[in-house]
């Protein structure tokens, strides 16, 4: 049993109920696609450090520039379409690809969506954007129970793109609360509870 | 007739190109996904299977229903029949839209786009994450996880956005903000955290619900 607070959430769906998540195993590569998105390349760098770090993974922005092929659910693109979907809410979305209805596990490549006017926020912002969007990647909801806080999960609200710096204490990557919901989860990598929380 | 300088320049310009080329394609550089490349595979890979796809997680912060009825273009109470589903202009995901029936105008009024001929209204179109298609003898199946199912014919009251750059009188749902009339008059919000979302709209009366709404326009 867990006495952290902030109750976590799985980002879940289907018939039968799935986590959806990325491969529990296997390097991650992050992929940037254009020099139009150069400016997240630190802050994404920090994020995939921060995400490594927190789940004992290799997880790398590669060098240059390139776009995922469609077929590796081990790598994560960018795009600037957020706003162009029904289901857009938010400055920025975590796109999704098909999975695997046994395992919950991304069967292909997915994207971190910014707005098309996503330049000129700050670099911490960015990272602490970059980093929730992976927490959907890994299988992570938004995490908005009167328990949570910015300074107890990377899973709340941000400001994707405002220029001044998030408030001091804002946690900038995954908290340990974040990585225990990842980790110590009750039923392995498919469907978790929240259970003892 | 080719000159040793030539040769001496083209070996040097394909040195170039080389460096060129080498330089930035250092990650992988693969077309980007489209689901009817995922068809394809999924056709080779899994044959008789279906391509399941989820809708991007949507993060939503507790909203009243007055800022719900401010931030909406139209709020109306309508059936909601299904027209047909397709793929979003990039191919990469699928949409449906609801054909939004004898809609009663709660509040604000659908865009003067929707009536390009005089007396006669271009019908209002919903248009919504999910649906299925057949895509190379595939079935595509995109959900919205974040709520509940629309049902065909069910009534519904809705707060809506037009779609950006979409066609005369197509419209989104605002942040979620689609309740199911049940029987007895209540409304059911669809959305699957609408205990988070929606603190002050859980199981109100239709009666209660249009009266908040019309007070919050006049407010505005």
């Amino acid at each position: 049993m867990h006495a952290m607070a902030c109750k976590p959430e799985w980002f879940t769906g289907g018939t039968p109920t799935v986590n959806f998540h990325g491969p529990p195993m296997g390097d991650i590569k992050i992929l940037i696609p254009s020099a139009a998105f150069e400016d997240a390349r630190v802050a994404a760098e920090q994020a995939a450090a921060d995400w490594a770090s927190a789940l004992g993974r290799t997880i790398t922005v590669q060098a240059g520039y390139g776009t995922c092929g469609s077929t590796d659910p081990l790598c994560i693109g960018f795009k600037n379409d957020h706003g162009s979907l029904p289901t857009d809410t938010g400055c920025a979305s975590f796109g999704t690809a098909s999975y695997n209805p046994t395992t919950g596990e991304w069967t292909e490549s997915t994207n971190i969506r910014f707005e098309p006017n996503w330049t000129g926020g700050h670099q911490q912002n960015l990272r602490l954007t970059i980093a929730h969007e992976l927490g959907h990647y890994f299988g992570l909801f938004n995490r908005l129970d009167a328990t949570c806080t910015a300074s107890n999960t990377v899973m709340g609200a941000g400001s994707c793109y405002a220029a001044q710096a998030p408030p001091s204490g804002t946690a900038l990557g995954p908290t340990p609360s974040d990585a225990a919901a990842l980790l110590n989860s009750t039923f392995g990598n498919q469907v978790r509870s929240t259970c003892g929380w | 007739m080719v000159t040793k300088d030539q040769i001496m320049f083209a070996r040097r310009l394909m040195v170039c190109v080389v460096i060129s080329l080498g330089t930035p394609l250092a990650a992988q550089t693969v077309a980007a996904q489209n689901l009817r490349e995922s068809a394809r595979r999924q056709l080779a890979q899994n044959p008789g299977r279906a391509l399941l796809l989820p809708a991007p997680p949507a993060d939503y912060l507790p909203k009243s229903v007055e800022e719900l009825t401010t931030e909406s273009d139209v709020v109306v109470q309508a059936r909601l029949v299904e027209d047909r589903s397709y793929l979003s202009r990039n191919e990469d995901y699928v949409l449906t839209d609801y054909r939004i029936q004898a809609p009663q105008i709660i509040a604000g009024r659908p865009s003067a786009r929707t009536s390009p001929v005089p007396g006669q209204g271009t019908p209002l179109t919903l248009t919504v994450f999910g649906g299925d298609v057949m895509l190379e003898g595939v079935l595509v199946r995109a959900i919205d996880n974040n709520r509940e199912p629309i049902k065909n014919g069910g009534q519904y009251l809705l707060f809506l956005k037009e779609a950006p750059g979409g066609q005369p009188g197509q419209y989104w749902i605002y942040y979620g903000g689609i309740f199911e009339l049940l029987d007895g008059g209540r409304l059911d919000p669809l959305m699957k955290a609408a205990s988070r979302v929606f603190h002050d709209a859980q199981g109100v009366a239709l009666k209660e619900m249009v009266e908040r709404i019309q007070a919050a326009k006049r407010v505005r």
